[in-house]
């Protein structure tokens, strides 16, 4: 049996789950990180891909700066690391 | 572990594995976040049986600093089986459910670490399981542990040898 995959996420993608889930449960990004789960019971699967989520949007974007990074000339890095977007990103 | 290594491994194991006739399986799959061959990855593999039970395995592994080798590390795992909710998702996955709780299943997650749901009891801890490390288990030990039960009637803990403590 051939080892398949799915299809590659972006950063919108893994944004848009993460947010499916926080709807769900009605709580945000810092309350999942900070959730115990006892009064809110959000179902282990949920829990655990929101966490990897979580990981891969993080991949993302740093993978997405590494990419900008190789497009401006070395020593702009520590300027361009303050930016929050890409857009601030390619404006600066 | 590196993704090349690992997706080997998997192919191997998978390849290894004997499923009984009418089982229907969604996947296996590992898929790489940004990268090819860098973590994050997820492995994830579903096998629904005829006679309402199924089985699912999800590995997520993550990175790990290049100060410490890089590649990638597993840092959450599930291993299912049991009675299959029949609400399922777009992919034919059934769906969490209480109303249908786990014969087995065998977790490590962000929020309490290694634990089993067995015989009843949920979120069984490591501290009560013995001759099992519970963070060592690997899906294909999983599986193999559940062909043999579908084929004998064994209990699970004589299975993987683990006992449960009050």
């Amino acid at each position: 049996m051939p080892i398949k995959k799915r299809s590659v996420p972006t950063i919108e993608s893994v944004t848009r789950q993460m947010q499916v889930f926080e709807f769900r449960y009605r709580i945000s990004t810092e309350e999942f990180l900070r959730q115990d789960f006892a009064e809110c019971p959000v179902n282990e699967d949920d829990a655990m891909q929101w966490h990897y989520l979580r990981e891969q949007l993080s991949a993302l974007q740093d993978a997405g700066i590494e990419r900008l990074y190789s497009a401006f000339p070395t020593g702009s890095g520590a300027r361009l690391k303050n930016c929050e977007n890409s857009s601030e990103l390619l404006a600066a | 572990m590196r993704f090349p290594e690992y997706a080997a491994w998997l192919a191997e194991q998978v390849d290894s594995t004997v499923l009984e006739q009418g089982c229907v399986q969604i996947g296996p799959f590992a898929t790489e976040t940004v990268t090819p061959n860098k973590p994050p990855w997820q492995m994830e593999w579903t096998i629904l049986f005829e006679d309402g039970l199924y089985l699912r395995v999800v590995e997520n592994w993550y990175r790990r600093g290049s100060n410490l080798g890089g590649g990638g590390y597993r840092n959450a795992f599930s291993f299912h089986y049991g009675p299959a909710n029949p609400s399922k998702d777009s992919e034919g996955i059934p769906l969490h459910s209480e109303a249908h709780p786990a014969i087995i299943r065998i977790d490590q997650d962000d929020r309490i670490g290694p634990h089993i749901h067995y015989g009843g009891e949920d979120h069984i801890p490591q501290a009560r399981v013995r001759n099992l490390r519970i963070s060592d288990v690997d899906p294909f030990q999983f599986i193999r542990a559940v062909v043999e039960h579908r084929q004998s009637g064994e209990r699970f803990d004589k299975i993987l040898g683990f006992m449960v403590t009050k």
